[in-house]
């Protein structure tokens, strides 16, 4: 009961800060936003795939030309629809068109068709191949379509047609067309294939694990300190409670907030941003024992720091290190190998090797076993060290 | 082993820091329904004796054995004990009521209980007014006091203050002596420590003067003073003062001690009826003009004076 009471306690300060609810839920959402988009693909070319499946077609070869000729994409030519699907699984290109048979001749009356697929993993890489094929078979679309009215209309009239003839005759003309000349069906498919975090992969879990660092290492040694320098900490030793009990209440009430930015930030990244979940279960736990190791060395600080401000400094001076050398901020694909190999003996270098495995890579607990014991062995010895110097203390108080 | 009478029994406590002998085997007892006051200078061991009888830190050795063979640092210890630490230990950022109720349910006080307990125990300490407000907007005085009602919810047998009454105004002062006067009606035994020696004289039942770790003396206010400061003080005060006056009188008279400052002499001595007249004269006869002539009645402040500054001479 008393564990509950002094859960409560922390929740009733909670609700009394509003403002804190903010700080420890939007800004994280919307750093993730402006960085997720600000890191995204700073590529100038997009490779696209082209199958034309009407090769004596002066329309398609056209189109193909033209498409080839646009400066922000490369082109790549396959035969099957079978080989470019391939292409997509294997990251080399980002999507492909499908120019179908008869497609010139389709054209004539309107009914031609292009199948557009491109792969949704990038959203942002989605976007812009999307805009940029679209956008140009749009324009393609407007000039032809004022060619074959023209050509339609000039057959109808002689001499002395009158202008409103004219416009008479290119208005049947228009409605009686189904579509524009050329209408594109795009297709969305998802590959998971590629080795590397895409922007928003990175930035939902890089920005989770630092802001999970945040709450349990610098708010959490903030709240643990507040108590010993208020005198509060007193109050609550020489009660019934227990040592172990207030500190458990209070490592629960830190973790389970911490969790729930785990939960909420993977959510809108799932379900806005097409960030990848892989094993749930593997996911919920690597982020558990993260939480509970960022905890005890929040624990720690708090034990180690004498004032406010030390408890600052140092959380701030961890989570500075913790969160560039773990790959929290750019994927760790980017860095050289010596980084690679710091950021496998941190907490969060370990987090961020161990959430590609379970997302991108879709890999088992095994795998990701080598980096679990990482963080655990952060946890085990900040608690450890956590014990100690509180131990000493009872015994200098 | 404790007696009928008594609730706490402390013997031979001792504690060190490195080699800093705090606790240098400090024994005394409470009994059961008495106010017990605890002086002794700055470094004398109070803190550190406080922070044990709590159960925040433990002794190297001796023995703290309290009625009914509860064994402190156990929860029925720390349910039969209230501690009110010097420091204000109360969440600013909550209000009279939701301190009390959060502080009553960690001593397992619930429900319509822990509501009427609430509510009385703020009315004892004249803070109804209050309930509503946070703490960061009370006086010092008001935390003070409800600093104290959050450690007598839960009807402690033994009440442990640690300089209740520092920093407050005199009103808030003399409402704390009735708190303390309130317990001891109840039947609650109270060791309360403090720097105001009138208020230890004025509150205790007996008192015990802690120096270096050990009680160097115990007692009632009475007794000590009767044991330790029969001498009365005069206080002259002259326009000119010379040296010669102090060995005329030592020659005449018997004296415990004078102390020179300045223009000022402080004479102690046993009370005499003509003590006065032979003062009066020695000045005299050296012509010295007296400005002021000041009589002070030994109390427990000298008793206390008497062993920080002289004490190690007994």
């Amino acid at each position: 009961m008393t564990f509950f009471t002094l859960l409560g306690k922390e929740f009733a300060n909670l609700r009394k800060n509003i403002g804190v609810i903010l700080i420890l839920f939007l800004v994280p959402l919307f750093i993730i936003f402006i960085m997720g988009y600000a890191f995204a693909d700073d590529e100038t070319q997009y490779s696209l795939g082209i199958i034309n499946n009407d090769k004596d077609s002066i329309l398609a070869q056209e189109i193909v030309k033209n498409l080839d000729d646009v400066k922000a994409l490369e082109v790549y030519g396959f035969d099957t629809t079978k080989g470019a699907e391939l292409a997509v699984e294997e990251g080399k290109i980002l999507g492909y068109i499908d120019i179908p048979q008869n497609f010139e001749k389709n054209e004539e009356y309107g009914q031609a068709q292009i199948n557009f697929v491109v792969d949704n993993t990038y959203p942002i890489k989605t976007s812009a191949l999307k805009s940029i094929v679209e956008g140009y078979l749009e324009k393609y679309n407007e000039k032809t379509t004022a060619v074959h009215t023209a050509v339609n209309v000039g057959m109808k009239v002689n001499s002395d047609c009158k202008p409103d003839k004219l416009v008479t005759l290119a208005t049947d003309y228009l409605s009686s067309r189904d579509n524009d000349v050329i209408e594109v069906v795009t297709k969305y498919t998802q590959t998971n294939q590629y080795q590397v975090m895409s922007s928003f992969n990175q930035t939902t879990c890089g920005m989770t694990a630092m802001f999970i660092l945040f709450l349990c290492i610098l708010w959490g040694s903030g709240n643990f300190l507040e108590e010993r320098l208020e005198g509060t900490m007193t109050r609550l030793l020489v009660s019934p409670a227990g040592f172990g009990t207030i500190f458990t209440a209070k490592l629960f009430y830190i973790g389970f907030l911490a969790f729930m930015q785990f939960v909420t930030f993977f959510s809108i990244g799932h379900f806005f941003l097409n960030v990848p979940i892989g094993n749930s279960g593997l996911l919920i736990l690597l982020n558990l024992i993260f939480i509970a190791a960022a905890a005890a060395i929040g624990l720690l600080i708090s034990l180690i720091a004498k004032t406010r401000i030390m408890s600052i400094g140092l959380s701030f001076f961890i989570i500075m290190i913790f969160s560039p050398l773990g790959g929290l901020w750019f994927p760790l694909s980017t860095v050289p190998e010596i980084l690679v190999n710091i950021a496998r003996v941190l907490p969060s270098g370990a987090y961020m090797l161990a959430i590609e495995k379970i997302i991108i890579k879709q890999q088992s607990f095994f795998d990701i076993l080598p980096n679990i014991i990482v963080i655990i062995i952060y946890f085990i010895v900040a608690w450890l060290a956590s014990a100690v110097i509180g131990i000493k203390r009872k015994r200098t108080v | 082993m404790i007696n009928m009478n008594e609730l706490l029994s402390v013997q031979n406590l001792v504690k060190s820091f490195s080699e800093n002998k705090v606790l240098n085997c400090l024994s005394f007892k409470v009994d059961k329904g008495e106010i017990l006051g605890v002086l002794g200078p700055n470094g004398a061991g109070k803190s550190t004796m406080f922070n044990i009888l709590s159960s925040l830190t433990s002794a190297d050795s001796g023995n703290v054995d309290f009625s009914g063979g509860i064994i402190p640092g156990t929860k029925e210890y720390k349910k039969s004990i209230g501690i009110v630490p010097q420091d204000i230990s109360l969440y600013n950022n909550m209000t009279v009521e939701e301190n009390l109720k959060f502080i009553g349910k960690l001593y397992g006080i619930r429900g319509k209980k822990l509501s009427l307990k609430v509510d009385e125990i703020i009315d004892e300490v004249n803070l109804g007014v209050k309930k509503k407000d946070y703490i960061k907007n009370l006086s010092g005085g008001m935390k003070r006091r409800v600093n104290i009602a959050a450690s007598l919810l839960h009807e402690p047998k033994l009440v442990i203050m640690d300089e209740p009454t520092v920093g407050v105004d005199p009103q808030s002062r003399v409402d704390i002596w009735k708190i303390i006067r309130n317990l001891k009606e109840k039947g609650q035994s109270v060791i309360f420590t403090s720097h105001y020696v009138d208020e230890v004289e004025r509150l205790s039942d007996r008192v015990i003067i802690i120096k270096k770790g050990i009680v160097v003396a115990e007692g009632t206010a009475k007794q000590l003073v009767s044991k330790y400061c029969k001498n009365y003080v005069y206080i002259l005060q002259f326009y000119s003062f010379d040296d010669n006056f102090c060995k005329e009188l030592t020659r005449k008279i018997n004296i415990v001690d004078i102390d020179v400052e300045g223009d000022k002499v402080k004479i102690y001595m046993d009370y005499s009826s003509n003590i006065l007249e032979y003062i009066v004269q020695t000045a005299a006869s050296l012509n010295l003009a007296i400005k002021n002539i000041d009589i002070k009645k030994p109390n427990l402040e000298d008793v206390f004076f008497y062993f920080n500054m002289k004490g190690d001479k007994v």
